[in-house]
């Protein structure tokens, strides 16, 4: 059966031992041992990638990969700074969260420079077949796009990625009165954007149009 | 609720749904876990354009500048690194026996030290270097040059080299001398050998001395027709200089669960393939282990299944196993349907084992949007409330 303790390796070997606890993952990392990266990645890499994934977009967001890597990189670096391994998960979170936000940023920063506007870059393969979905998808990220960072990030993980308000404060590290705030003035914002997009208009309206 | 909010949430969730069947995931989380794996541990810089102009403009005044004086440079001798720190001249480097060590020299030239092995770097120079093997063994990658002056001794052997890459084995206690060309050719001297010899690709040496110093055996058979392949069995000898016919002590050629114990996966998978199935169906528990593991994150995942089943199949091991083939199926196969039933066996197998969560998670990952999804996620919500996935489960019950 496989070990249920991590045993000694050489440094290439890249063994996980896939039953340790997040505790005795969190204790690994804090020692410098090999196998609690991998055992962090495999469990926690498909939470966080699909939280930076709803917040930022897929299909607008071509450096996923590079801001999913650079939330490990960040985790095992800092891990000594965890305190309490039951909270593994929403430390994890808050780097995701904030590895978006400042994503967030640069591209509102840099968008003068683009020459092309990022909905006119070229798509990234995508498994919907259905067109319509696709253009309300793009409609709806670039519609939060234009929101200030603060905003489309709350906006995003409050509908998106579905989490109550207290969880995006605990998350972003502010405030529950700032977050409610910045939600309401998102919500305002992103309404008013989505009643004048032909691709959103429809759903604002009438309410769902999608079958699947 | 707000009526305005619920449509908004209505409108989030379908966004959520179209991303999360985009497809995408899996190759963006299999692609970072090769990064990280590959040894990506800092962080990417992202410099701003503004900023990279500016620095590409100096980099073209300093580059001009450099090429002037390269036109007239003497050359400084190499420097080379262990592990990404500064390796010095006259200092032996030992690996213990589940420890191998890459010798990076700035010119490009790699030198892999296997398990219990010790290397002694006795100089560099501009066009290369003077390596000792004191004992184990190492394989070397010379960069090719015309310029370039390699020496490789090895107990009393020495090895001149230009461009190649070959395995090279020292063995003082017996004093056994080994070299394997998979590259490029060489030049071997020492006691057993009448003048110098060449040695060309796919050629192997083994030299094996007397405990007095005397030549007592010599012989040279072919090498590894690839470059993963270890050397053969020397069984088809041709005469070196020195040629009294003698025992064949064993090849250079590594078990492949020797090779993955010490780290060299593709050597061990390239071993593997040239065998065929018979040998993991030989392999032992613990080796199908390490080869199912090593397979599933060195992008051989039919060779991981391979291995998980023969657990299974084989030696009757449940529980793990099915959990791992699920992995496998879902990450690296994209074969959903049949990952969705290891899960389920695995839960079957042990409702309590520790992979129970991450199992009945991933249940609910590869059923969102069915109707077994939704019963999944109840379940998961039920057993793990506070679990990895409890925050996508309430997401398909909203």
């Amino acid at each position: 059966m496989l070990a249920q303790a991590p045993h000694p390796r050489s440094l290439d070997s890249k063994v996980i031992p896939l039953s340790t606890s997040d505790d005795a993952i969190v204790q690994g990392l804090v020692s410098g041992e090999p196998w609690a990266a991998d055992a962090l990645y495999e469990r926690y890499a498909p939470a966080i990638e699909r939280i930076l994934r709803r917040t930022l977009g897929h299909e607008r967001h071509t450096e996923l990969a590079d801001l999913l890597h650079d939330v490990f990189v960040e985790a095992i670096g800092s891990a000594h700074r965890l305190r309490d391994s039951v909270a593994l998960l929403a430390w994890l979170q808050r780097i995701a969260v904030h590895t978006a936000y400042r994503a967030m940023r640069r591209r509102k920063a840099r968008s003068w420079l683009w020459f092309l506007q990022p909905e006119d870059l070229p798509e990234i393969a995508h498994e919907d077949p259905d067109p319509e979905v696709r253009q309300a998808c793009a409609a709806f990220y670039r519609a939060l796009a234009r929101l200030p960072a603060r905003q489309e990030l709350v906006f995003s993980l409050r509908y998106v990625e579905g989490m109550e308000v207290a969880q995006i404060a605990l998350a972003s590290g502010a405030s529950l009165s700032t977050v409610k705030r910045q939600l309401a003035l998102a919500e305002a914002r992103f309404t008013k954007l989505a009643e004048r997009d032909p691709a959103l208009s429809s759903y604002m309206t009438e309410g769902t149009r999608w079958t699947r | 609720m707000d009526p305005l909010k619920a449509r908004l949430l209505e409108l989030g969730q379908k966004v959520a749904r179209s991303s999360d069947e985009s497809g995408q995931a899996q190759t963006t989380i299999g692609k970072v876990r090769e990064r990280l794996r590959a040894g990506g541990v800092s962080r990417p810089s992202r410099i701003s354009m503004p900023v990279l102009a500016s620095l590409g403009l100096a980099a073209l005044a300093i580059g001009a500048v450099a090429f002037a004086f390269w036109q007239g440079r003497t050359r400084e001798p190499l420097t080379f690194t262990v592990e990404a720190r500064s390796g010095t001249t006259e200092r032996a480097l030992q690996t213990n026996e589940l420890e191998t060590k890459r010798l990076h020299f700035s010119d490009g030239t790699t030198l892999s030290l296997q398990p219990s092995s010790r290397v002694e770097v006795h100089a560099l120079t501009a066009s290369g270097a003077t390596v000792g093997l004191l004992e184990g063994r190492a394989r070397a990658s010379v960069e090719p040059d015309a310029d370039a002056h390699w020496e490789f001794l090895a107990g009393p052997f020495f090895v001149q080299v230009t461009g190649t890459e070959f395995d090279l084995a020292w063995d003082p206690v017996g004093r056994v001398f080994e070299l394997a060309l998979h590259e490029g050719s060489v030049e071997v001297a020492g006691p057993s050998l009448k003048s110098k010899r060449r040695v060309r690709q796919g050629e192997y040496v083994r030299i094996a001395l007397g405990p007095e110093g005397g030549a007592r055996v010599a012989e040279r058979a072919e090498a590894p027709s690839g470059r993963n392949e270890p050397a053969p069995d020397t069984r088809t000898q041709a005469q070196a200089d020195v040629g009294t016919p003698a025992k064949v002590v064993g090849p250079l050629e590594t078990a492949w669960p020797e090779l993955l114990r010490s780290g060299q996966r593709r050597e061990a998978f390239a071993t593997l393939d040239r065998m065929g199935p018979s040998a993991i169906e030989r392999a032992s528990g613990p080796e199908l282990w390490d080869l199912a593991h090593a397979a599933r994150l060195g992008g051989r995942p039919k060779l991981a299944e391979q291995a998980l089943l023969t657990l299974r199949q084989r030696d009757g091991v449940r529980g793990q196993t099915a959990f791992l083939l699920g992995k496998v199926a879902a990450d690296q196969l994209n074969r959903a349907p049949e990952a969705i039933t290891w899960f389920q066996t695995y839960l079957a197998e042990a409702p309590q084992g520790p992979l129970a969560e991450q199992a009945l998670g991933r249940l609910v990952e590869l059923q969102a949007g069915t109707r077994a999804g939704k019963r999944a996620a109840k379940e998961y919500l039920a057993r793990y409330p506070e679990g990895a996935y409890a925050s996508f489960a309430h997401s398909l019950l909203r």
